[in-house]
């Protein structure tokens, strides 16, 4: 019975066995069977995240070239920039890469949806994060990609790129966390020295490189380019060369030069042939090269420009003596040195964009020797100028710098340049035929051992680079009581056509002048007068300019950075009007005189530019024609005049106190000059100081009757103890011609008995004068500083 | 006894009807059709070529060059399959025997309704897809950036379906 049993569980044991290897035979047939399946009826995973990779590359590209062709010539590349418009890539903005960046990532927000609906069936997820990227080995200095696009231009080793890392996830396959880093970019590097100059053509060796391979030992992340082999195929490359005059001189406009010759030498290496030749500059630290710019790209449409050249050089030389010539009232001769400390004496000065610098509205000398290179076609926002302090490199800083728009117009037959507002710092810096940006800057002379200063103006190569906010002094203020530029040493509240009643003051019922008040009382010491002539019923000066000022005060665009050297008021009218109301608040007449005036508030700086342009439309007779006029509210004591050198010495000095203009009710002297001041008691002075055309107007309108002139009292019988440049004076009647044209310049210079920058004349208050004098020359035309080189 | 015995004789009945049910398993599937080596490796095949294909003309900005205006007033309202250019640069990179059709699609970016849209602008074909079956085909989706010249179609992404395959 054991036995039995026995063998029936043996039995039982070897079925279940059996059964088993079968069970287990068929499980790996049906695991080999979906195996297949799968292999055969899936979604190939690596093709599809190669595509979506691929084509997040191809995006990124799309963008880079988007803002790239928009930043070097929005209107050239309409076909693609104006499709982007509705994104925000306007002509308006193509120098903002901060909204080419805001429409690449609405761009790519919108590829990705249209990937997640392309892949749907797949399950798709994808993303992209934002990283930082070190160029610094591609580049050759320090400089990052970041916030997914940056572009470094306008430098021997330019370039464009955008980095980004894709995430993806492919849900329905079970596949997770792809993670890619996607990188394009085109670098582009112009020795600088060129292979070969011939009388007709230029050869140069380019580098270009496209991409790059990502090293990840250094953090973040850096790349070194690959070599771009198909520039020649399927990229393009310009050069452009600046205009020259036919006596060599750059005049600022840039060519487009014709390329003769491309050869591919290997390793991205080009050499390049262009017409015409170019004369070989050297800069500060010996390095020669011709000034051109190189523009490259690629098949994607990336751009990249580069230049040559990284700054433009030279030096202001000052040309004031320090010694000075004057003549006492007497006819004796007389020495006065500048103290050594001259630290008013602060040109400040302005180059345009034709290369031209100006100080004053005049043309200055530059040494033809140098050869100033034109400003790359670069955006305003990334210029920049470094000056010294000391005439040594060791200062050579950073210092403020303004853009301005100027207007060349022809104003009654002679060509007149006047500011029409601060520039729009995102519009190239370039010469064109009717407008031209100015640069303007400030070069000191802090003492009298200094005799040249270097200047550097370069630009920054960041395409991101916001125009510079620097500290200012002078502000802007208008309400209903105020048309004011405030400034450390005077209130200058300018009255017009919208600002009539100076506040204190007087009604000037339209006509337009500035006036001059204590910035800290807002006590006013009356009115700077452009121009008068005639009088009405004993009063002086009945027909003055009549309009309106145009004050400019802050970059278009950038409303927030206010002007940080100088803010502008210009008048343009043909009207003139009456300050005692017998034209009411209307101007009294079109048939006198026509006026430009444009008056400059600068920061820094002790002086008042008014460069004055009138034109008589008719002949015109009356008592008194006054060149300008600066009253005075009764604060002054003493008056001072030097001679122009017709009746009496040149710079004969006359030194009047306030008891003699009173006795006189008004003081006539003849020969007007440079200097007319006034100042009191307290050592506060204020001079109007002519140019010498201002002079010699004076002489050839004037003759023997040009004056120096001081009034006692203001109609309302208060103290007035102005100083006055008449043609004529009040007593006398004669005629000016229609078609008299006049162009001047005076400045207003703020000074005192001493203290920095002037002579120690506190214990001899008749000679405060003097220290008007020795700033005086720093104005006049044969004393501008001239342009040489560093 | 009895009962003993008929214990082992349902035992040798499960084994044998295990055996059976095994048998007949193996049997059907070394019979079925998706086991041949020939289709196995051929239907694989196909999306790698036909990415390949894909990629190859994407590197080379075929898709730019042979669709000149990707504008919807070019909207192909018959349903033709006229880009005979890259249907014709698509058969010369493919073996001979295979037939494909390329349907494009522009996505269009809508700022104002946030919303991606996708509009057939056209397609490439080699063979009558009218009237032709493909009994062994796989189909492809790809997107594409446009980046090369012209400037008119370069960003302008496009959606691609293609079809390859064999026919009976």
């Amino acid at each position: 019975m054991r036995g039995k049993a026995r063998r029936s569980a043996q039995m039982v044991v070897a079925a279940i066995l059996i059964i088993g290897l079968m069970i287990m035979s068929v499980l790996v047939t049906v695991y080999e069977t979906h195996s297949l399946f799968l292999r055969t009826r899936s979604p190939v995973v690596r093709e599809v995240v190669g595509a979506i990779t691929a084509d997040f590359k191809r995006a990124l590209a799309s963008m880079l070239a988007v803002a790239t062709r928009a930043y070097f010539n929005y209107s050239e590349f309409r076909d693609l920039t104006d499709r982007f418009s509705s994104y925000g890539m306007s002509m308006n903005n193509r120098h903002n890469f901060t909204v080419a960046r805001q429409v690449a990532k609405t761009y790519l927000e919108y590829w990705r949806q249209s990937i997640t609906k392309a892949y749907g069936e797949y399950g798709v997820q994808v993303s992209y994060e934002i990283l930082q990227l070190d160029l610094s080995k591609e580049l050759g200095r320090q400089r990052t990609v970041y916030n997914l696009m940056k572009g470094y231009w306008y430098l021997p080793t330019s370039g464009s790129y955008a980095y980004a890392k894709l995430r993806l996830n492919i849900t329905a396959m079970g596949f997770y966390n792809w993670e890619s880093d996607v990188l394009v970019g085109l670098t582009v590097t112009v020795y600088r020295n060129p292979i070969s100059v011939t009388g007709q053509n230029v050869t140069i060796m380019i580098n270009v490189r496209q991409d790059g391979s990502l090293d990840y030992s250094t953090n973040p992340p850096s790349i070194v380019g690959t070599p771009y082999g198909r520039l020649i195929t399927k990229g393009w490359i310009r050069i452009y060369y600046p205009q020259m005059d036919a006596s060599g001189r750059f005049t600022g406009k840039w060519l487009q030069a014709t390329i003769r010759d491309i050869t591919y030498a290997g390793m991205g290496n080009y050499s390049v042939t262009f017409e015409p030749s170019l004369p070989v500059l050297t800069d500060l630290q010996g390095n020669q090269y011709v000034p051109i710019m190189v523009v490259v790209s690629d098949e994607r449409g990336i751009i990249v420009e580069a230049s040559t050249y990284y700054y433009i050089s030279f030096a202001v030389q000052r040309n004031t003596p320090d010694a000075l010539i004057y003549y006492d009232s007497s006819g004796n001769k007389k020495t006065l040195t500048r103290p050594s400390d001259i630290s008013n004496e602060v040109y400040t000065l302005e180059m345009s964009s034709n290369l031209s610098l100006f100080w004053l509205g005049q043309k200055l000398s530059v040494d033809p020797a140098l050869k100033l290179p034109p400003f790359p076609y670069i955006p305003i926002k990334q210029i920049r100028v470094n000056v010294t302090l000391d005439g040594t490199t060791a200062t050579l800083k950073e210092r403020p710098i303004q853009y301005e728009n100027w207007t060349s117009v022809v104003w009654y037959g002679v060509p007149v340049d006047y500011p029409v507002g601060l520039s729009d710092p995102q519009m190239d810096f370039v010469k064109g035929d009717k407008y031209n940006t100015k640069l303007v800057f400030q070069v000191k002379f802090p003492t009298t051992n200094i005799r040249k200063q270097y200047v550097t103006l370069w630009w920054y190569d960041d395409l991101d680079t916001e125009p510079a906010v620097y500290q200012t002094q002078i502000q802007f203020i208008q309400d209903s009581t105020h048309k004011d530029v405030w400034h450390p040493l005077y209130d200058v509240e300018f009255v017009d056509m919208e600002h009539q009643q100076s506040r204190g003051y007087v009604n000037y019922y339209g006509v337009a002048a500035f006036v001059l008040r204590d910035p800290s009382t807002d006590y006013a010491f009356g009115p700077y007068n452009l121009h008068g002539f005639g009088i009405y019923g004993g009063k002086l000066q009945h027909y003055r300019p009549y309009g309106t000022w145009q004050v400019y005060y802050q970059y278009m665009r950038y409303s927030w950075i206010k002007a940080p050297i100088r803010i502008f008021a210009v008048l343009n009218t043909e009207y003139v009007g009456s300050v005692y109301g017998d034209c009411g608040t209307s101007p009294c007449s079109n048939s006198y005189y026509s006026t430009l005036a444009i008056v400059q508030i600068v920061n820094g700086t002790r002086y008042i530019p008014v460069i004055t342009y009138i034109y008589w439309k008719n002949t015109r007779s009356d008592y008194g024609y006054w060149l300008c006029t600066e009253m005075g509210s009764g604060y002054a004591n003493y008056f001072a005049y030097t001679a122009a050198g017709y009746q009496y010495k040149q710079n004969q000095t006359f030194v009047y106190t306030y008891n003699q203009v009173s006795s006189a009710v008004v003081l006539i002297s003849r020969d007007p000059g440079i200097l007319l001041t006034h100042w009191n008691n307290g050592g506060t002075a204020r001079a109007v100081i002519l140019n010498q055309a201002a002079v010699n107007l004076l002489q050839s309108i004037g003759g023997t009757y040009a004056s120096f002139s001081s009034t006692a009292t203001n109609p309302q019988g208060l103290p007035q103890g102005s100083i006055e440049a008449d043609f004529w004076p009040y007593n006398t009647y004669r005629s000016v011609s229609a078609g008299t044209l006049l162009r001047y310049w005076t400045v207003v210079f703020s000074y005192s008995a001493s203290g920095s920058g002037f002579l120690n004349l506190g214990s001899n208050i008749p000679n405060v004068w003097q220290n008007a004098y020795i700033y005086a020359s720093m104005f006049q035309e044969k004393w501008a500083p001239s342009i040489v080189r560093p | 006894m009895f009962t003993k015995r008929k214990g082992q004789i349902r035992v040798i009945e499960a084994v044998l009807a295990t055996f059976m049910v095994v048998s007949i398993i193996l049997l059907v599937m070394a019979f079925t059709r998706p086991l041949k080596s020939v289709y196995v490796r051929e239907t694989s095949d196909l999306r790698r070529l036909a990415y390949d294909l894909l990629n190859n003309m994407a590197e080379n900005n075929v898709f730019e060059k042979t669709i000149a205006n990707l504008g919807s007033e070019n909207t192909q309202q018959t349903g033709e399959c006229t880009f005979y250019n890259l249907g014709f640069l698509a058969s010369a990179s493919l073996p001979p025997g295979l037939l494909f059709k390329i349907d494009i699609y522009r996505v269009d970016f809508d700022i104002a309704s946030k919303s991606v849209n996708l509009v057939w602008i056209g397609c490439a074909s080699n063979y009558d897809w009218k009237n032709i079956k493909l009994v062994e085909s796989e189909p492809v989706t790809y997107t594409y950036v446009c980046t090369g010249d012209p400037d008119s179609v370069r960003g302008t992404t496009l959606l691609i379906q293609m079809v390859i395959g064999f026919s009976g």
